[in-house]
């Protein structure tokens, strides 16, 4: 992606619970390796406030913390095995997010899942939508990040970072 | 003799978890159960031993969508009972924010919420597709509400600038002036939604109602006044508990409140609309009026046009706040602790929101009680489809089952507001 088109990057997530905060964090370490082209953004409140954000850029990654305790395969299905960290990426307009992915903030607001499936039916997607999601483990009130959630943040940064520069 | 029910197990389209049971006998409803199992949340338990400071902040998490509601009924009755009264342009900038929660609260519920209901959709998203015009100028209408609730209180969700006494910071009136423009905007998409709301179609359905809501001799009532009814209440704040109680139900995690000795009441913007419709502002009155709404509506169907109408109510008045404002010296008024009692009405998006508190002189709260809207309504709620079941019993059980949901978000209930968390089941018997 070479011909000059604008990037955002938005880490998402409530830091006040625990490995909710992944997304925060690694967009943070991005904002600070990244080029400065690329912009980087962090958002703690509700998902429709997305559609405004990536309103102007042409192409977006998201990064979010997913439900424990679940392994979600792309046809749905889930198993019962538990990988704190691990990293899964989706193609927002050429796949559907599976339902149990991403959580709603709270009854009063919308899901990633349903942020999404508005914008695809008002045609306000950015071209290009990536959605990473880090598996937690603990979504408890606290700030500090699970042991193999905090360990799996440099391999997720590097991963993350080298999708968007091969894109450049 | 044909026995059927009703039943949904998880409500959509509302705030929180809660569901519906009605059990019918023939063409007769046997019993109806509004079941709020969304878990009882301690709120009055565990503000004891708290200061009286913290509970703004500390009520305003029982609602993501409300949380305004719950900070200035909870700091007007700690103001009460030190003695303080908030006024000038501190009481304007109240009023202001509180603008900007009706208008992100009545966006998201008309557009999101209950239209959906009207034209025949499952939800938002898929009545994006075929109306995406009409879903952006409601996303557009709570995101300027939401704007005005950040500029004003820090942040839209559980604002954190709201204080006992006033403010921690004041803007300027140059700040304040940068929400002209899109609140001009808002009111015409304000007028716009009476105008599409108006032409959606109603059931003919109609009760006798005891509207209760707050009272202002000046004003459309949002942050204070009396606490007035149609069949003769006429109280000031702290007569509140003389007059209205809660009641525990089984089959609810949430109180049930009624009038003692009467029974169930209506609060919310019908009631507000029936009681005060001459405190509205012209443009509003007369938007209402063309919107067929009368003077008086006891539909609670046409709830959805008294939101509207409240729309460009709360967007003139923000408008009219901001032309008139001057900054305070001061982001707040001084509020030394002493013992006493205070009460708070005011009027959240789905209605009177009462807050009682006792502190003692170090400003320790001894006792705390929070009666919510949609605790309040929970009893109309049940004699609606007490009344609504039987005259639609010839309806396809699907279609009864959404209708019955739809009187149920007649009311936009907030059901973690009223649980301090629908699914609808119908029983034939």
């Amino acid at each position: 992606m070479s011909d000059g088109k604008s990037i955002l990057v938005i880490g998402m997530g409530n830091p006040y619970r625990c490995d909710d905060g992944i997304g925060l964090q690694i967009a943070r370490k991005l904002s600070k390796i990244l080029p400065e082209k690329v912009k980087v953004q962090t958002h703690t409140s509700d998902a429709l406030v997305l559609m405004e954000l990536w309103q102007n850029y042409d192409c977006v990654y998201l990064i979010d913390a997913v439900n424990p305790g679940l392994r979600c395969h792309r046809n749905g299905s889930h198993d019962e095995e538990q990988v704190p960290g691990r990293l899964y990426r989706f193609d927002a307009a050429a796949e559907q997010l599976p339902p149990i992915f991403f959580t709603k903030y709270s009854t009063h607001c919308f899901s990633i899942q349903e942020t999404i499936a508005l914008c695809k039916n008002l045609e306000m997607l950015p071209e290009k939508l990536i959605i990473y999601g880090i598996e937690g483990h603990s979504f408890r009130v606290g700030t500090e990040l699970s042991g193999k959630v905090k360990q799996a943040i440099a391999g997720i940064t590097d991963c993350i970072k080298k999708e968007i520069e091969d894109s450049l | 003799m044909k026995n059927r029910s009703v039943k949904v197990d998880c409500l959509t389209r509302v705030e929180g978890e809660g569901g519906l049971e009605i059990k019918i006998k023939g063409d007769k409803v046997t019993d109806i159960q509004f079941n709020i199992f969304e878990p009882p949340r301690f709120f009055e338990a565990f503000l004891h031993g708290r200061l009286f400071t913290e509970a703004p902040d500390i009520t305003a998490r029982i609602c993501g969508i409300c949380p305004i509601a719950y900070q200035m009924s909870s700091a007007h009755a700690m103001e009460m009972a030190c003695g303080v009264k908030v006024e000038g342009p501190l009481r304007d900038l109240r009023r202001l924010v509180y603008c900007g929660e009706w208008i992100e609260s009545h966006a998201l519920h008309v557009y999101m919420l209950h239209a959906p209901d009207f034209l025949g959709y499952d939800d938002a998203i898929s009545m994006a597709k075929d109306h995406p015009d009409l879903v952006k100028q409601g996303l557009k209408l709570k995101k300027i509400g939401n704007e005005l609730m950040i500029l004003l209180g820090g942040r839209e969700i559980h604002p954190i600038n709201i204080c006992v006494g006033g403010f921690f910071k004041v803007p300027t009136p140059k700040e304040l002036q940068k929400m002209a423009e899109p609140l001009k905007w808002a009111l015409k998409a304000s007028l716009e939604t009476v105008k599409f709301v108006s032409a959606l179609e109603f059931p003919e359905f109609e009760q006798d109602y005891e509207f209760v809501s707050v009272n202002h001799d000046r004003e459309y009532p949002i942050n204070e006044g009396r606490v007035i009814s149609n069949k003769g209440i006429d109280i000031v704040v702290t007569d509140f508990l003389e007059i209205f109680e809660e009641q525990q139900v089984k089959h609810s995690t949430s109180l049930h409140a009624v009038v003692k000795d009467r029974g169930a009441y209506h609060v919310g913007p019908l009631a507000r609309y029936n009681l005060n419709f001459d405190k509205l502002t012209p443009l509003a009155q007369k938007a209402a009026v063309e919107a067929g709404l009368g003077r008086q509506c006891n539909n609670p169907f046409k709830s959805i046009i008294a939101r509207a109408v409240e729309l460009v109510f709360a967007c003139e008045e923000a408008l009219r706040i901001i032309d008139n404002y001057q900054m305070p010296e001061k982001p707040y008024l001084d509020v030394p602790p002493k013992a006493g009692i205070g009460h708070g009405a005011t009027e959240a998006p789905r209605g009177l929101l009462y807050h009682k508190y006792e502190i003692d002189n170090d400003g320790v709260i001894k006792a705390a009680r929070i009666i919510a809207p949609t605790s309040q309504n929970q009893k109309v709620i049940e004699n609606d489809l007490a009344a609504f079941v039987p005259l639609n019993l010839d309806l396809p059980h699907d279609t009864l089952t959404w209708k019955c949901e739809q009187a149920v978000r007649n009311y936009d209930p907030c059901i973690s507001c009223s649980c301090h968390f629908l699914k609808l089941n119908i029983k034939q018997e």
